[in-house]
């Protein structure tokens, strides 16, 4: 039977519980740029925040109206008791305004662990120095709160069965981006997005029986195309207007670059035995990084079109959040370098979850225009 | 000659004969001859997002119209940005060092959630400036010697101290300087930190201050009521501030002038280090931009209560999320430890566009009928 990843995104609380239950710690966790190795070797699950449709009625009077909904979202669920199991919340610094959320919780709730993490944008000898540091004051954290002394052997594994990971979310890509028929867009990003949110080595089980189970679909003809930006949980659990109205014009996704999807970090880190594997895990969440605010656009557009290069593809659509600052900024250089290769896009503002009527106008314009 | 944020670090570029030219700053100049609502235009038919900063739509409009209040901007031979302060003090320098064709270099930060420094932290925002001074040395040969960092960083030293001084008058009654001077004042703070002229310019500014402490005269001609300000000042209307007054409002202590650039010394420190680059580093750290809302909470009180303030104004800027988020529990600590009431309204230091005085007279008018109701 082929796997649905979906049915782990919907059980994710129940099966983060299970986790704490055999002793382990769950960490409320938002953006890749996170040591969950080092988190997952102190017997913390690293879960990331998913985001939930709203309304988001808590958050009104304590977040200003201009703000994204994937801050809205975290502080809506991290009050109302739906991730009143976690043991701690850490964020990374990715954005303003995900680091003045941060405050907030850290003020309206004092008695819960807060952690902002920031992981630095250069990669010279300081910042090295600095990120092993706190990386071991990290780990000294989480065993206050319960998790398991930091060892390098437990880290060594860590990094293992997190680079295995990578590798069989690459292989999907990969199978995906050569035969997009083979299987769906949600189908990929479910399994990206259950790897956020449970633990590595039961995704990895799961993944391989999932690839396994991929058929040799014969090629598919249609529209390729690379997804851009971000996609909440909903819209791809609950089912998003898009992937129809995608399938309905002939539009193949063949990669994306979507904060839940390929934007996860997915450059393995260093196995070399012989090298401290905090040395190695420093080096690896070290600039550039796959975060628009801390990386030029050249690269976003150089690995944009690397893909779409190599997978065929004929246009990108971005999917903006409303209020996401570092993508709004990254947008109209990142459209003008595409444009320039010959790659059309199209940008779809997005608040909350996709809306039908207008999303269907504007696709549907779109394939007819990558059609002729 | 190179482009900065407001930030800087002009210290260390002064000391290593750089000139320093803050486009932010010169927004400011640009709102207050009312030409922003033009500039910010022209960069969002550029596709820049109206969402967006409006000093960096503006900013950018100014660049790509070669234009500005005292003509267009020379054009710099390098950029310095600041990851850790905001997200456009990121991507908006990106976008200006493309346009130039020139290097970008970008400064890293620390965020101090609670305030707490570490050992390491500290060496990191040493190191991120010196990593600034190898850059400089790489794209302008010229060495940086560290007597003449030495002697700017100990100006800028001085000048904080002084700017300190003149803050704690801001505490009589009737307050002798408010926000309306402050902001003008705050210019040498943030473009001149590290030269003599910074602080000449203070020294001259405590005397006349001192002065008229001594002779009990205020800004206000009838001190009825003292105001605590929260946000970037609306620079293409400070005529807000003048409206105040003419109603016995004086905005007695400001978050702009006092936690901004002016964090660190506002905390208590001062540089004292013997290390230049760790007294910058310092510095830095306690930007409002790298520290937690816990810290940003307890400044809001701190300068509140010791400056004797009733009531408080809340700016809630679309332009500047760092200093807007967490307001309304800033305003809840007011209320609840102080007693202080607070006011709020939406628009954007900017972009005159956003705001509309008439609405904005009547409903400040009202708050203050309730707080002069409250006060006797």
């Amino acid at each position: 039977m082929q796997i649905d990843f979906k049915d782990v995104l919907k059980d994710r609380h129940r099966r983060a519980m299970q986790h704490k239950e055999t002793g382990g710690l769950v960490m409320g966790c938002y953006s890749a740029l996170l040591p969950e190795e080092l988190m997952w070797s102190c017997n913390v699950l690293p879960l990331q925040f998913l985001m939930s449709p709203g309304p988001y009625d808590e958050a009104l009077p304590h977040l200003p109206p201009y703000v994204c909904d994937c801050s809205r979202s975290i502080f809506e669920d991290h009050i109302n008791g739906t991730y009143g199991y976690l043991d701690g919340l850490m964020v990374s610094h990715v954005c303003e305004t995900i680091r003045g959320l941060a405050g907030i919780l850290s003020v309206r709730r004092p008695d819960r662990y807060v952690r902002l993490f920031t992981a630095p944008a250069a990669n010279d000898p300081g910042a090295r120095r600095h990120l092993k540091t706190e990386l071991s004051g990290l780990a000294e954290e989480l065993e206050q709160l319960g998790g398991v002394p930091l060892s390098g052997e437990r880290l060594e594994a860590a990094i293992s069965v997190y680079n295995e990971n990578r590798d069989l979310v690459e292989k999907l890509y990969r199978l995906r981006g050569r035969n997009p028929g083979a299987v769906e867009p949600e189908q990929v990003l479910s399994a990206v997005m259950a790897s956020h949110i449970m633990p590595k080595d039961e995704h990895n089980r799961m993944m391989r029986e999932f690839l396994k189970a991929v058929p040799e679909a014969p090629h598919t003809p249609g529209i390729r195309i690379i997804l851009s930006g971000l996609l909440f949980e909903n819209d791809v659990v609950l089912g998003s207007p898009l992937f129809p109205i995608l399938k309905a014009c002939h539009a193949l996704v063949v990669w994306d670059d979507l904060a839940s999807g390929m934007r996860y970090r997915l450059k393995p880190v260093d196995h070399s035995p012989e090298r401290d594997p905090l040395d190695r895990l420093a080096e690896n969440l070290l600039g550039p990084q796959p975060t628009p605010l801390r990386s030029p656009t050249e690269r976003k557009a150089g690995q944009i079109l690397k893909a779409a290069r190599t997978y065929g593809a004929q246009g990108v659509i971005f999917l903006v959040p409303k209020y996401c600052d570092p993508m709004l900024f990254d947008l109209p250089p990142l459209t003008r370098i595409l444009k320039e290769e010959g790659f059309p896009t199209l940008s779809l503002e997005i608040s909350g979850s996709l809306l039908e009527g207008a999303l269907r106008t504007r696709v549907e314009a779109f394939m007819e225009m990558l059609s002729t | 000659m190179a482009y900065t944020t407001a930030l800087g670090p002009t210290e260390l570029l002064y000391a290593m004969g750089v000139e320093v030219c803050m486009p932010e700053n010169y927004v400011t100049i640009c709102c207050a001859k009312q030409m922003a609502k033009a500039f910010c235009e022209e960069a969002e038919s550029r596709s820049i997002s109206p969402d967006l900063c409006s000093y960096a739509r503006c900013g950018l409009g100014m660049m790509w119209a070669q234009d500005g209040p005292m003509g267009a901007l020379p054009d710099p031979d390098f950029i310095v940005g600041a990851v850790s302060a905001c997200d456009p003090h990121a991507k908006w320098w990106e976008i200006t060092a493309r346009h130039y064709h020139v290097p970008l270099f970008l400064i890293d930060a620390p965020y101090t959630l609670h305030g707490e420094v570490k050992p390491h932290d500290e060496t990191w925002m040493m190191s991120e400036l010196k990593r600034l001074a190898r850059f400089v040395e790489e794209h302008t040969g010229r060495p940086f010697i560290e007597d003449d960092f030495r002697e700017c960083v100990r100006l800028s030293g001085e000048a904080h101290a002084t700017f300190a001084e003149i803050q704690e008058l801001r505490k009589d009654v009737p307050a002798p300087r408010a926000m309306r001077e402050m902001v003008g004042d705050l210019f040498y703070l943030i473009t001149q930190a590290g030269r003599r002229e910074s602080v000449d310019y203070y020294r001259m500014v405590l005397d006349q201050t001192r002065e008229r402490a001594a002779r009990g005269e205020g800004v206000v001609r009838e001190e009825k009521m003292r105001l605590y300000f929260h946000n970037i000042p609306l620079w293409f209307n400070l005529q807000t501030l003048d409206w105040l007054a003419a109603k016995g409002a004086v905005v007695a202590m400001d978050f702009y002038t006092n936690h901004v650039w002016h964090g660190f010394f506002f905390d208590g420190g001062r540089f004292d280090s013997g290390d230049p680059f760790r007294d910058l580093a310092r510095k830095w750290l306690f930007f409002d931009n790298h520290v937690g809302l816990p810290v940003k909470l307890s400044r809001s009180l701190r300068s509140a209560r010791e400056w004797g303030c009733q009531g408080a104004i809340f700016f809630s800027n679309r332009s500047c999320k760092v200093y807007s988020i967490g307001q309304p529990e800033q305003m809840r600590a007011l209320k609840e430890e102080l007693g202080i009431p607070s006011f709020t309204f939406e628009a954007e230091m900017a972009d005159p566009r956003s705001f509309s005085m008439d609405r904005w007279e009547e409903r400040v008018g009202l708050f203050l009928e309730i707080l002069a109701d409250a006060m006797r």
